[in-house]
């Protein structure tokens, strides 16, 4: 028997486990675990790959068009690949009830990171404040990782907004939109900072060389449908170098129900299914870490209360940071050509300066490269053959500025659980309070926008979107971490109140929820926390 | 020089209506040739490789688009014979026939020069040779690049070809429609000669040429091998479909041509017809007698042989895979869908992945909408007006969706993805008038669109609420 057992192998479960095995502890890690399918043709570049497989239709289209985006009232200019569908493929028993929240959950080896665009963004030390723990307990952990994942970055005027004490890797050269974009910005800086916007490199966990077996950044333009070389970082890598360890077991094919309890509420193992259907199953260990992804650990958390006779529990608090898709054109680029074949996401990443380092937004600045085509030209207002006329003259003028706003504890928000007749449980989301931040979102479209046409773009107030809320996919603070001793929190150090051996390292964990991409900050807790267990 | 003893062959304008028949006889000669010859294809769009197939060995395509960029340097090999084929022709602006035909043709004279290339062969018209061009901006453009070619300091010859005839022609399917069509008139006098070749004879002349010894820097004029009248050649047809014969009447075209001249100056060339397009039926097409001609082509088709009916043209992209009478039928539609999006007949692959797909599309039982498909598979015209009233009225709707699906299969295609999911590049001015150009376009259609379908629209809502109350 294995002293800790992980539900979870997304991004703090492979890092908590990473962590405990560095430190001689026998580890068994638990999860669906839906495998990524091999990538086909890893050295063909993203034009070349639809030439040389033999169905490029069917995998960029999927079985029966499945995967084309058609034009609806909530398209999102992009939809995710076939390639990707693994991510989110939900085993037949996941049932969820969503009331005004749309989340995004996975069953896969890497779980929801493995759809990442790799931002790595360290927290301020403020912005821990309402954390049991502060900047210094995490900045030793930020660079674990960072030399773990590699992640690209360096110190420019968003340094500010995001601490660089991590050892980066150089950044990749930015492609030529980026690139003009970026000695705008440094020719206008004066003027733009006065207005609090403020610019610089994305960092992103992706190689610019190469790191063990993973190979650097080639280029390929395949960032979407799965990196081929391993240089965008997923966690399914760290889980496939985990495994030869032999004090490390993995345990794929199995959905976790709840937690194992023994008297006095000792947590003793978890009780799970096979995938593929049959008899329960219950895996024992010393100690049992909730690393499923803040929803998933939410539902685990709920369960095993409702196996202990409480189904009435609401976890009120639950959080995802606003996100607004802003759309915009660079006239100046209007008729240039664009590289296909080069890294596909964002390069450049901006902040806005709202004098409250809590309202502080953030954000990623993408410039169109590599993409499917047709949901972005189905958007635009002309027929279909003008708008794919319209859209090759102005390529490479296109780009998007993705920005996220932080969010808050409120007891409008909520998981809890529907236990049906039959005894079926189904997770309720429930976000109740979607408009206190409306204004302060309209406020931080409008100076992107402003910030944008300083930059020599235009960003039509009617092509920007308020996503729904769930789109961020930085899900936190339903069994949040905290000094006072409340029911349904968990210590510093990730235990859960109430329970003897029961721990929560992930997002479920978070009490605030800053306006900044969460992985690495949930992996390098996770590595926090797994390192000062004793 | 890498294959066998012919100079490099690089042809521009490989899938237009010539040089589609040039490129098939070109590829008949490599299969039975036993010594291969280099072959660059140029061209503008990679969309066009897909109806190609697979290239013979030693051929290559290239991406040029002589009217926005420079060459790439090694796109003509050394010694090599240019064949300069592509030509902006039909409904166009100056601007754009002036970017294409007499830009586009300096671009290429100069690389081919710096290349080194042995024989520069200018496809040009015979419009360049009418006395009267006036309105006719292309074969002021035409005329305007065979000087440049003359100037240009490397061995040519121009080649003036007349009517071009053959299954495809779009001069002849204009005529034939005026010959067989309800009305009995003839546009002006319809006593102006005409001489109209077979595509496959000019081909044949043209690579007589290429193989022929070096040039003195020659104009030739190209015809086939009967003169008649306008007049007479619209019988000829008649006759040809088994038309009773009958005599037409003039149309006066001065006044005609005035009108359309001075409408072109305010909206441009958004008429069916443009003033300069009917120059042909006020000059004379016949081709000056000449030598090398006699040599290069001693017998070319007579006017019987060039207008007896041609096969249907053969469009492989009603796939064989299409196995029930509905699977033909989005077979169909794809064919007109993908021609509408891209001026490219689709590959048998991407029709048989359309199919595939289509059930993503889903039904909609929405009368408007029904109405809309019918009209789009019809013909590229009719799809290009209901897209557009589709944007406005059913943007969700079912022919929207047969056509986003349409799209994605072509840019997820091999080979004719790069015409979808590529930029399109040029100077920046050239993109600002295209994007004007889409524009204008773009309204006049949808304007076209709801003259069109609102009535029909306001048709299917009552039919709608007819079905409601019964």
């Amino acid at each position: 028997m294995a002293r800790y057992l992980v539900v979870g192998s997304g991004a703090t479960g492979v890092h908590f486990a990473q962590t405990l095995l560095e430190r001689g502890q026998t580890v068994e890690l638990v999860d669906v675990g839906f495998e990524r399918p091999p990538a086909p043709h890893p050295d063909a570049d993203f034009p070349k790959l639809k030439d040389l497989l033999d169905e490029p239709e069917r995998y960029f289209l999927g079985d029966e068009g499945r995967d084309v985006v058609y034009p609806a009232p909530d398209a999102k200019p992009y939809g995710f690949p076939p390639s990707k569908g693994y991510v989110f493929r939900r085993p037949g028993e996941v049932s969820i009830v969503e009331r005004g929240f749309s989340p995004l959950v996975s069953y896969a080896r890497g779980g929801l990171a493995e759809a990442w665009t790799g931002g790595s963004y360290e927290l301020r030390d403020e912005e821990l404040a309402e954390f049991p723990f502060d900047g210094a307990a995490l900045r030793p952990h930020y660079a674990t990782v960072a030399n773990r994942i590699g992640v690209t970055g360096v110190a420019d005027d968003l340094k500010r907004f995001s601490p660089f004490t991590a050892p980066y890797l150089e950044p990749l050269p930015m492609d030529p939109h980026s690139a003009w974009l970026h000695a705008r910005y440094d020719r206008r800086r004066q003027s733009l900072n006065a207005a609090g916007f403020h610019l610089g490199r994305s960092r992103v966990a992706v190689l610019s060389r190469d790191l063990g077996e993973r190979r650097a950044c080639g280029e390929l333009g395949r960032c979407l449908w799965g990196c081929p070389r391993g240089a965008l970082y997923t966690p399914s890598l760290t889980l496939a170098d985990l495994v030869s360890n032999p004090n490390f077991t993995y345990r794929p094919g199995l959905f976790v129900r709840r937690v194992l309890t023994a008297a006095g509420q000792r947590a003793v193992g978890v009780v799970a299914v096979p995938v593929g259907g049959g008899a329960e199953v219950e895996l024992r260990a010393e100690r049992v870490v909730l690393a499923a992804g803040a929803l998933a650990t939410t539902q685990l958390y709920l369960q095993t209360w409702a196996a202990l006779g409480r189904t009435d529990v609401a976890l009120p608090g639950l959080m995802d940071n606003r996100h607004v898709m802003i759309p915009f054109v660079n006239l100046r680029r209007i008729g240039r050509d664009v590289q296909l074949a080069s890294y596909q996401y964002h390069m450049l990443a901006m902040a806005i300066d709202t004098g409250d380092w809590r309202r502080d937004v953030h954000g990623q600045v993408s410039a169109l490269k590599a993409a499917a085509v047709h949901p972005i030209v189905h958007s635009l207002p002309f027929d279909l053959r003008t708008s794919l006329r319209v859209f090759r003259r102005m390529r490479a003028a296109l780009g998007v500025a993705n920005i996220w706003l932080s969010d808050t504890r409120r007891s409008e928000n909520v998981a809890r659980l529907q236990v049906d007749r039959d005894g079926a449980a189904r997770l309720v989301l429930e976000y109740g309070d979607d408009s206190s931040d409306l204004p302060a979102t309209h406020q931080a479209i409008a100076r992107t926008r402003a910030a944008l046409g300083e930059l020599g773009c235009v960003a039509p107030g009617g092509m920007a979107r308020i996503l729904p809320r769930g789109s961020s996919v930085h899900y936190a603070g339903t069994i949040p971490m905290g000094d006072a001793d409340l029911e349904h929190t968990t210590r510093g150090d990730g235990r859960v109140r109430g329970f003897d051996g029961l721990y929560v390292v992930d997002g479920a964990g978070f009490p605030w929820l800053p306006a900044k991409n969460l992985t690495f900050t949930l992996m390098a807790n996770a590595t926090r926390i797994a390192s000062e267990l004793d | 020089m890498t294959a066998g003893a012919l100079p490099p062959l690089v042809v521009t304008g490989a899938s237009g209506f010539v040089g589609r028949r040039l490129v098939a006889a070109l590829r008949e000669r490599a299969a039975r040739s036993a010594t291969p010859r280099d072959v660059t294809l140029l061209v503008r769009d990679p969309a066009v490789l897909a109806s190609f197939g697979t290239l013979p060995p030693h051929w290559r395509a290239v991406r040029a688009d002589l009217a926005a960029a420079s060459l790439a340097a090694d796109a003509i090999p050394r010694d090599s014979v240019v064949l300069h084929l592509a030509a902006a022709t039909g409904r166009l602006n100056p601007a754009v026939m002036r970017a294409v035909n007499v830009d586009g043709t300096g671009r290429l004279t100069r690389a081919a020069r710096d290349a080194g290339a042995a024989h520069f062969i200018f496809v040009s018209s015979i419009a360049a040779s009418f006395r009267n061009r006036r309105w006719y901006h292309y074969a002021e453009a035409k005329l305007a690049a065979e000087h440049l070619v003359a100037d240009a300091g490397l061995p040519f010859t121009i080649v003036r070809p007349t009517m071009v005839f053959g299954a495809g022609s779009p001069v002849q399917e204009g005529l034939e429609r005026i010959a067989a069509g309800g009305l009995p008139v003839v546009p002006g006098s319809g006593n102006v000669r005409v001489q109209p070749i077979h595509v496959d004879d000019l081909v044949a002349a043209l690579l007589a040429l290429a193989d022929a010894p070096p040039p003195t820097g020659a104009t030739i004029e190209v015809g086939g091998g009967e003169r008649c009248t306008l007049r007479d050649l619209l019988a000829h047809m008649r006759a040809a479909r088994g038309l009773a014969p009958r005599s037409p009447w003039s149309v006066p075209l001065a006044p005609v041509r005035g009108m359309l001249g001075a409408a072109e100056t305010i909206i441009g060339t958004r008429l069916p017809v443009t003033a300069g397009q009917l120059a042909s039926f006020v000059n004379d097409s016949v081709a000056a007698p000449n030598a090398l001609v006699d040599r290069l082509l001693p017998h070319p088709r007579p006017l019987a042989a060039i207008l007896a009916r041609p096969d249907a043209p053969t469009s492989g992209f009603v796939a064989a895979q299409a196995t029930d009478s509905a699977d033909q039928a989005l077979a169909a539609e794809f064919g007109i869908f993908a021609r509408y999006l891209g001026r490219a007949a689709p590959a048998a692959r991407a029709t048989t992945a359309y199919v595939a797909s289509h059930p993503s599309v889903g039904a909609s039982p929405d009368t408007l909408d029904l109405w809309l498909v019918a009209v789009a598979s019809r013909s590229t015209f009719g799809c290009a007006l209901a897209d557009s009233y589709a944007r406005l009225a059913r943007p969700q709707g079912t022919l929207r969706r047969k056509l986003v699906l349409t799209l994605a299969v072509l840019e997820s295609s091999p080979v004719v993805h790069a015409a979808y999911d590529t930029a399109r590049p040029s100077s920046a001015a050239s993109a600002w008038v295209a994007l004007a150009a889409l524009g204008g376009g773009w309204a006049l259609r949808t304007a076209c669109a709801v003259a069109v379908f609102a009535p029909l629209h306001l048709a299917a809502s009552v039919a709608g609420r007819e079905r409601q109350r019964g």
